[in-house]
């Protein structure tokens, strides 16, 4: 189970799915290896370890859910604002003014690792 | 070949609310970690944000203050990254609809020429937490502090119109001058309250091309920012004149060790995957807001230059440095206006009372010498009571916290004698006991006598023990030895 | 006693025939001698809930107490209660103890309500089903070899299997109303901004609205006057005066327009789920309703637009679960890097993970357009055809869920089999609107849902349709085999 739209990135071609029967047969090899790169690239943003063993199904599984979300391409959305909330109100402003004192000690007693008030991660290296 | 080279900056301003943007946790400096860090600031699940409304303020009168369009809608997004001092794994930002939309800034250059540096835009957005290397924990992990985590920015993006070091230092000292004017960042460089990311580029001169850019971020002072660019353009330069290629590419100067180097870490996966922000809902200002602020926007930098050679006829220079920066320039009105002499109160303040705060790293606001005991001193000055020299000692003492200028003059026994009948009597009297100098005096030729005046005047501070008025000791002394001729 | 409604605990506890601490006990012990059957409820907190209850007492005997004072409630495990566990379901937050309330649980603390516990349910919302909770799957009290739905699987088999008269609950595409149909409990999702988000461990913000469940209308009208706050901790809170949602109940239905949506009774409806909502729609027309029959002709996209946008939200929310603060941290780190993806590989499961890289990917560059920022437009199309249907009906009617409970398991393969689960209920989180589902019927021995769909703000007018059609109907008084 593959999916069209990784060939966007590679070839710059426009959607979806007009490429679903011409190249699908043809550059199977050539976007498994793709699949793998994207899957990679994703579990490295999202900081989420996929091992060998399950990335094939992890693909797999991920290429259907996109299937189904390509519904959407076919849509014609031109012109339509995009909603990005359900309610048309604005932003609410707070007043500058000191409500939060320091609860360190509450707020610490469920962290993993603390030392003198800091939070303890292993070493950042830039 | 000759290189022209292109830069511009992004600077981030803290604002100088009393809470962060997002919460109601204070931002002030300098507290034990984590103490004004709540769980906002913590990104602790179910947590949501409310924007600060005085943030919202500062970022439009800095919109006024350069003349910009104000976003009447403004909007924010997240940008995604893992970093340990990024609690959430993104920073609330604005991408799309900043509140600050293109204006302009004009820069003022050693030669006299002024140049227009064009804004892009300023958008709000929050402030990340510090990581700490050291501490008193095991050496294999970091400390995170989040105090800082939330505290509000204005990021200010510039155009690249900048072609020199110099350039950008004006463009960056002037933005300083007026978020400082304007009140709404404290200024203290030290303390991380303005940073700068430099984009620099070069090409051959005259092309129209632009070269390849890479950013050098998180600069705290002019000196390493005037470092940083210098040794990046003469770094460019290198490696295309050896046949190379400028990667583009993120890099952080080390001032201590002057040595930039590439940071690959943050280019690695650079996808920051922008998108509205769903916990915050679109900030509307009104028509009201706006005007509100701006007659209330105090007075900018170049008003302030010239009313300061106006109202006080100061010189456009001193005027200049004067009006740079809001600190230095309410100090200097303050002494003016207590002295009643504001000649001396530029010169003092520019000269003696800023290479004392330079020499220790002080800003003006942390001055040891208020402005009022500087007028103090000024006072006696203006009013002959104590020579330049024991002006300069009588300066020391205040800064070391010995009190005003007249409990010090008095103590110390400063006060400069200026009574024409006791200084005659003196003058009188170091005469007499000097009968040989005055007779090579009367001997000596005309052109040369005037040289040999220094001798009596020495003479006649040391017995006043430097408390005698120099121009009058001066006076009366000519007129004794022309009797005398 | 767990027969009674809560309005007729109100009245008993008022009018002193029992009291909140034998009422808060007795639900307690059916929660330890049945709960092992249908693992609904994940912390039960019986100190506190005696204390409560005990305090409670209190404040009925001085009189003047709040309605729902000494009413014992469960919380769906996604509202973060100050000193006891609040996991969402995950072992993300196994060991998470928060020191703060959501805004809903110190609404009810307020109003004097008795915190049984906190119920489960799919991992942090992500699931139609209730399998992907850390805690274990939980089964209907109907059928326990069929789901209770999700992601408030837990709240809903409290309420149906009589362990709680009522229990919060949150619903992002459906979690409130699918199981609330699937185990036959009346249940609805607030207008977006009704009731306060703070606290409620985010899934996809703007989408996310909580709200209650219990086996009545009636019960739902009462919960959500103390549920339903302003709160000006959240931002997308709308100011906006909570009405009593109880004054308006016995409001006749007569001249009630109810739109039904063709597109909601077509292809892969469960024909026994069609008849049985038809029958109750017919009972509405019998009351002097009248049905008019209208087009949401975008509804199809609502599945893919939601299954977009509810991922790419959550992929920067649950951003902050990264083993530095709070919650799970993987062993022995090697570096920071390990730290992050083991901490958030070990600690969160299959679903969750899965929806973080679907958001991840529909967000990323190169992909936001033709994904995240076509889903936004095509929610704007969702929420005109809404609009555009409130301009000549009063309420929209039709099925919860396409079929009844299905059987545990049978889905676990294919995700997007179980996100069609939520292809009624998901266009009410895109556009808004409040849901509501209350039951209508039996199928093969299962619990229908009927649902209500209001204009804005229209709860009460929702509410009362409700409550009329259980004027005439049982279902809502049915129990499961053997919990009567």
């Amino acid at each position: 189970m593959l999916h069209p739209l990784n060939l966007i990135g590679l070839f710059m071609v426009p959607y979806a799915t007009l490429i679903q029967g011409i190249y699908r047969a043809e550059l199977t090899d050539n976007l498994m290896s793709i699949e793998r790169r994207e899957i990679e690239k994703l579990a490295t943003l999202s900081r989420i370890a996929i091992n060998e063993e399950t990335i094939n199904e992890v693909s797999q599984r991920l290429g259907s859910v996109l299937e189904l979300v390509d519904q959407l391409q076919a849509v014609d959305t031109d012109g339509v604002e995009a909603m990005s909330h359900p309610m048309q109100a604005t932003q609410r402003l707070r007043e500058d003014e000191v409500t939060e004192l320091n609860r360190r000690e509450a707020l610490q007693a469920i962290a993993p690792e603390t030392e003198d008030g800091l939070f303890l991660v292993p070493k950042v290296i830039e | 070949m000759s290189w022209d080279t292109v830069i511009g900056l992004e600077i981030h301003v803290q604002l100088a609310t009393k809470t962060k943007i997002f919460s109601g946790a204070s931002t002030a400096y300098g507290a034990e970690p984590n103490t004004q860090a709540c769980a906002i600031d913590l990104a602790m699940p179910g947590t949501l944000p409310v924007l600060n409304k005085q943030a919202v303020n500062y970022a439009i009168m800095f919109g006024l203050a350069i003349d910009a369009e104000i976003g009447q809608v403004s909007a924010f997004e997240r940008k995604n990254y893992f970093y340990p001092d990024l609690p959430k794994g993104y920073q609330t930002t604005q991408l799309e609809k900043p509140i600050v939309g293109r204006g302009n800034v004009e820069i003022q250059l050693a030669d006299g020429r002024t140049k227009n540096v064009r804004i892009h835009h300023a958008h709000l957005e929050e402030d990340a937490g510090k990581s700490l290397h050291e501490g008193n924990f095991n050496s294999s992990f970091s400390g995170i502090d989040l105090n800082r985590a939330g505290t509000p920015l204005i990021e200010i993006v510039s155009e690249p119109d900048m072609s020199n070091a110099e350039e950008a230092i004006a463009f960056a000292k002037k933005i300083h001058s007026i978020v400082t004017s304007i009140g709404i960042c404290d200024g203290e460089m030290s303390q991380g309250s303005m940073r700068f990311d430099v984009n620099v580029s070069v090409k051959p001169s005259g092309s129209d091309t632009l070269g390849t850019r890479t950013e050098t971020k998180n600069l705290n002072s002019f000196k390493f920012m005037e470092e940083a660019i210098k040794r990046e353009v003469a770094r460019q330069i290198d490696v295309i004149e050896d046949g190379g290629t400028i990667a583009q590419e993120t890099r952080l100067y080390n001032g201590e060790t002057k040595v930039a180097r590439s940071m690959r870490s943050k280019e690695e996966a650079n996808d920051y995957r922008y998108f509205p922000c769903p916990d915050l809902l679109p900030v509307v200002v009104s028509d009201e807001q706006v005007e509100e602020l701006r007659r209330n926007l105090p007075e900018l930098p170049d008003a302030r230059q010239a009313r300061f050679v106006e109202q006080y006829e100061l010189s456009e220079y001193d005027a200049g440095i004067l009006s740079s920066d809001a600190a230095m320039a309410n100090y200097f009105e303050t002494v003016s206006s207590a002295c009643k002499n504001p000649k001396l109160a530029a010169n003092w303040t520019m000269g003696e009372l800023s290479a004392r705060l330079n020499s220790q790293d002080l800003s003006i606001g942390n001055s040891p010498v208020s402005a009022e005991q500087l007028a103090g001193l000024i006072v006696r000055i203006a009013d002959n009571s104590i020579s330049g020299k024991m002006a300069k000692e009588v300066f020391e003492a205040i800064w070391a916290g010995e009190g005003s200028a007249d409990k010090i003059i008095e103590a110390r026994g400063l006060k400069q004698v200026s009574d024409s009948g006791a200084l005659e009597q003196m003058v009188a009297d170091v005469l007499a006991a000097n009968q040989a100098m005055v007779d090579d005096y009367i001997n000596t030729d005309e052109a040369k006598r005037k040289k040999k005046l220094g001798g009596f005047m020495g003479q006649i501070m040391k017995a006043s023990k430097g408390q005698a008025n120099p121009q009058q000791v001066n006076q009366i002394l000519a007129q004794k030895l022309n009797e005398l001729l | 006693m767990h027969n009674l409604t809560i309005a007729e605990l109100v009245k008993g506890l008022q009018s002193k025939e029992f009291t909140s601490v034998e009422l808060t006990q007795h639900f307690l012990d059916r929660i330890g001698s049945l709960d092992s059957a249908y693992n609904a409820v994940i912390t039960v907190t019986a100190e506190q809930a005696l204390k409560a209850a005990a305090a409670a007492d209190q404040r009925l005997a001085a009189g003047n107490a709040p309605e729902l004072c000494g009413v014992p409630i469960l919380h769906k495990d996604i509202f973060c209660t100050d000193g006891v566990r609040t996991s969402c379901g995950s072992k993300m937050l196994d060991n998470f103890i928060p020191p703060y309330n959501a805004t809903v649980v110190e609404n009810f603390e307020q109003a004097g309500a008795v915190v049984l516990g906190k119920t489960n349910m799919d991992e942090f919302a992500m699931g139609s089903s209730n399998e992907t909770s850390y805690y274990g799957p939980v089964k209907n009290p109907w059928a326990t070899d069929s789901v209770p739905g999700g992601s408030s699987g837990g709240s809903a088999a409290a309420v149906a299997a009589r362990l709680a008269p009522g229990a919060t609950a949150t619903d992002t595409g459906g979690s409130i109303r699918q199981p609330a149909a699937l185990c036959g409990v009346s249940g609805i999702k607030p207008t977006y901004g009704r009731v306060s988000r703070w606290g409620m461990i985010a899934f996809a913000s703007s989408l996310d609205q909580g709200g209650p469940m219990a086996r009545t209308a009636e019960d739902c009208a009462l919960l959500l006057n103390c549920m339903a706050s302003y709160d000006d901790k959240d931002s997308t809170c709308i100011d906006r005066e909570v009405p009593d949602y109880t004054a308006t109940l016995n409001s006749s239905v007569k001249g009630l327009r109810i739109g039904i949506p063709k597109e909601y009774f077509s292809e892969g409806l469960h024909p026994g789920t069609d008849k049985a909502v038809r029958a109750a729609l017919a009972d509405l027309e019998a009351q002097g309703a009248e049905l008019v029959e209208i087009s949401l002709p975008n509804s199809a996209l609502s599945v893919p637009a939601y299954y977009v946008i509810a991922p790419a939200e959550a992929s920067a929310n649950l951003s902050r679960f990264d083993g530095s603060r709070y919650g799970y941290r993987c062993e022995d780190p090697k570096d920071l890097q390990d730290m992050y993806c083991r901490s958030r590989s070990e600690g969160f499961g299959e679903e969750v993970q899965r929806r973080i890289l679907i958001g991840t990917y529909c967000l990323s560059a190169g992909y936001y357009d033709a994904y995240y920022g076509k889903a936004q437009q095509v929610r704007q199309l969702i929420q005109q055809d809404f609009v555009s249907a409130f301009e000549n009906v009063d309420l929209i009617m039709g099925p919860t869920c396409p079929s009844p409970a299905f059987k545990a398991g049978s889905k676990g393969d294919d995700p997007v089999a179980m996100y069609l689960e939520d292809i009624y209920t998901i266009a009410t989180n895109l556009a808004g609107l409040p849901g509501m589902s209350i039951p209508c019927g039996m199928v093969e021995d299962k619990p229908v849902g009927l649902q209500i769909i209001g204009n804005y703000f229209d709860e009460a007018r929702m509410l009362n349709a409700a409550h009329q059609y259980q004027q005439t109907s049982d279902w809502h008084t049915q129990a499961p085999e053997g919990i009567a």
